[in-house]
């Protein structure tokens, strides 16, 4: 058995060093059977290893039933997601470093001057539009 | 007093990039003491990869493009300007506007261009899927086919172990290539042909880059009926006659060629005066671990214009973008740069229309290929319709 060193490497706790200490060296070789059966019993004894033969036959039937016009879908979808998630929080972001820069709350100048700032006017023009469309899409008649 | 970052391109390389140093960096660009600008000559990304799908009918030109602005963080300036000539000892680059933009630190992402016409008669006779439009004009000629002969060629550049675009794109498109005439029904009256050129890299007489996967090769064609020849370099062709000649002497006629053409760096680049690459490629002299200019502390190159022995593609981009990034950012915190790039490139190959096969590699170990599935086609998919965007957001 290989000793227990005196001292423990740094940032290890002394019965981790000690686990380490106690334990062969890491084998390169990929794990057998024999190897693995031992850990897997407890799993067949308790019946609950055909939870993950079943959990395998239902990810195989996704992978059989996922096609080329899913995944575009899905993949949409997860675009459309970050997109916008990417918008939203890097204005978030930005505006409030810029926010935390200012040491006194902004004066009534500073907001009128902000309000008329053309990229301001774009982003309440696109929020407008947002509700307009949101509106739009409650009207029964439309 | 501002330190300015110039990205020049805004394709992958330069939008990853822009993206992670201005998270990298988000204080100093809030309190001002870093900007960061990318210039391109154009307002729209393409997804370039997909490029080649476009040559067997699949995605839409609408479907590949986004629009830079859209992809790059708030705390990012965008100029759309062509970049016309880099004065490296003002540290400037003077734009087709007439503006000059000045750096502190200047990143080359400006990628590499198709150049067919630099062999005789291939602009004229040869395909390619390397661009959108000479993608859509082999489609049609795919699309058309009903009996013949479709010659594949691969070109490489002259610099010595420079490899051409995308490593594996001449064999994945020559599978889909199978797989595309099979769907239409016409692939028993229709011959392909696959080569390689004698000099590939390190390699000689392969049929692939990288010995493992050079290995596989020979099988994966003899099952699909795939007829292929090593030590074919594209010499010439003649357009009137639809034959292509090699420099070792063969000659091979066809009613497709489809090729991989040889490459070179972007006008600007070549005549900046920092490339020493042979027959006026232009790619820069890259230093393998800081992604540094050679001899030039404060510039750095990423992508296809790098001189370095690996895929020119996205997935080096990928690995390439970090490194820079650090290393930019630990010189202005630090004063010097601290990351390494090791060579790393990972890819989903597309091996058919509807397999896939994960792969990387890195400076001292090649691609070990793997069995393609459908799975892997899948997740290839996911990617092109999906993840690569969140991908250049510098969000994967």
């Amino acid at each position: 058995m290989a000793s227990i060193p005196e001292v423990s490497p740094p940032g290890l706790a002394p019965h981790v060093a000690r686990h380490l200490a106690d334990s062969p060296p890491a084998d390169p070789a990929p794990a057998t059977w024999a190897e693995l059966s031992p850990r897997l019993a407890p799993l067949l004894l308790g019946e609950r290893l055909e939870n993950l033969v079943d959990l395998l036959a239902l990810v195989a039937d996704l992978v059989d039933f996922l096609d080329p016009a899913m995944i575009e879908k899905a993949s949409s979808v997860f675009e459309e997601g970050v997109a916008v998630h990417g918008a939203l929080s890097g204005a978030l972001r930005l505006a409030a470093a810029r926010t935390r820069l200012e040491a006194e709350p902004p004066g009534t100048r500073a907001l009128w001057a902000l309000a008329r700032d053309a990229d301001t006017r774009r982003g309440v023009a696109l929020l407008l539009r947002t509700l307009q469309i949101v509106g739009r899409s409650q009207c029964p008649e439309r | 007093m501002t330190q300015r970052i110039l990205i020049v391109g805004g394709g992958v390389g330069g939008t990853m990039l822009a993206n992670q140093l201005a998270g990298k960096l988000f204080r100093e660009i809030v309190d001002g003491d870093v900007a960061v600008t990318v210039l391109s000559d154009t307002p729209d990304h393409f997804y370039k990869p997909a490029f080649m799908y476009v040559a067997f009918g699949a995605f839409f030109r609408e479907e590949l493009v986004r629009r830079e602005r859209s992809l790059l963080r708030p705390e990012i300036d965008f100029v759309v300007d062509a970049a016309e000539q880099f004065h490296l000892g003002r540290q400037e680059v003077q734009a087709r506007s007439g503006k000059r933009y000045g750096y502190d630190y200047l990143v080359i992402a400006t990628g590499c261009v198709p150049a067919p016409e630099r062999i005789e008669g291939l602009a004229e006779a040869g395909d390619h899927f390397y661009q959108y439009a000479p993608a859509r004009q082999l489609a049609e000629k795919l699309a058309r086919i009903e009996r013949g002969r479709i010659f594949v060629t691969v070109s490489f550049p002259k610099t010595h172990n420079v490899p051409h675009q995308c490593g594996i794109a001449p064999l994945e498109t020559t599978l889909m290539l199978d797989d595309y005439l099979r769907r239409r029904g016409v692939r028993e009256r229709v011959e392909i042909v696959y080569t390689y050129p004698t000099v590939s890299q390190l390699l000689r007489n392969c049929l692939f880059l990288q010995k493992p996967t050079c290995d596989v090769v020979p099988a994966l064609f003899e099952q699909r009926g795939i007829r292929y020849q090593r030590g074919f370099t594209l010499g010439r062709v003649d357009p009137d006659t639809c034959v292509a000649y090699s420099e070792e002497g063969a000659e091979q006629p066809f009613d497709i060629l489809m090729a991989t053409p040889p490459i070179r760096a972007v006008d600007v680049v070549r005549h900046s005066g920092l490339s020493e690459a042979a027959n006026d490629e232009g790619w820069l002299p890259t230093d393998h671990e800081t992604l540094q200019v050679r001899g030039h502390e404060r510039i750095y190159v990423i992508g296809d214009t790098v001189d370095l022995p690996v895929s020119k593609a996205g997935g080096s981009c990928h690995n390439q973008a970090p490194v820079v990034a650090d290393n930019i950012a630990a010189s202005i915190r630090l004063g010097h740069p601290v990351a390494a790039y090791d060579g790393k490139v990972q890819a989903v190959a597309q091996l058919g229309l509807s397999a896939g096969m994960p792969l990387w590699y890195d400076y001292r170990r090649d691609v070990q290929p793997m069995p393609p599935t459908k799975l892997g086609g899948l997740l290839r998919q996911g990617f092109n319709r999906g993840a690569y965007w969140a991908v250049a957001r510098g969000m994967l």
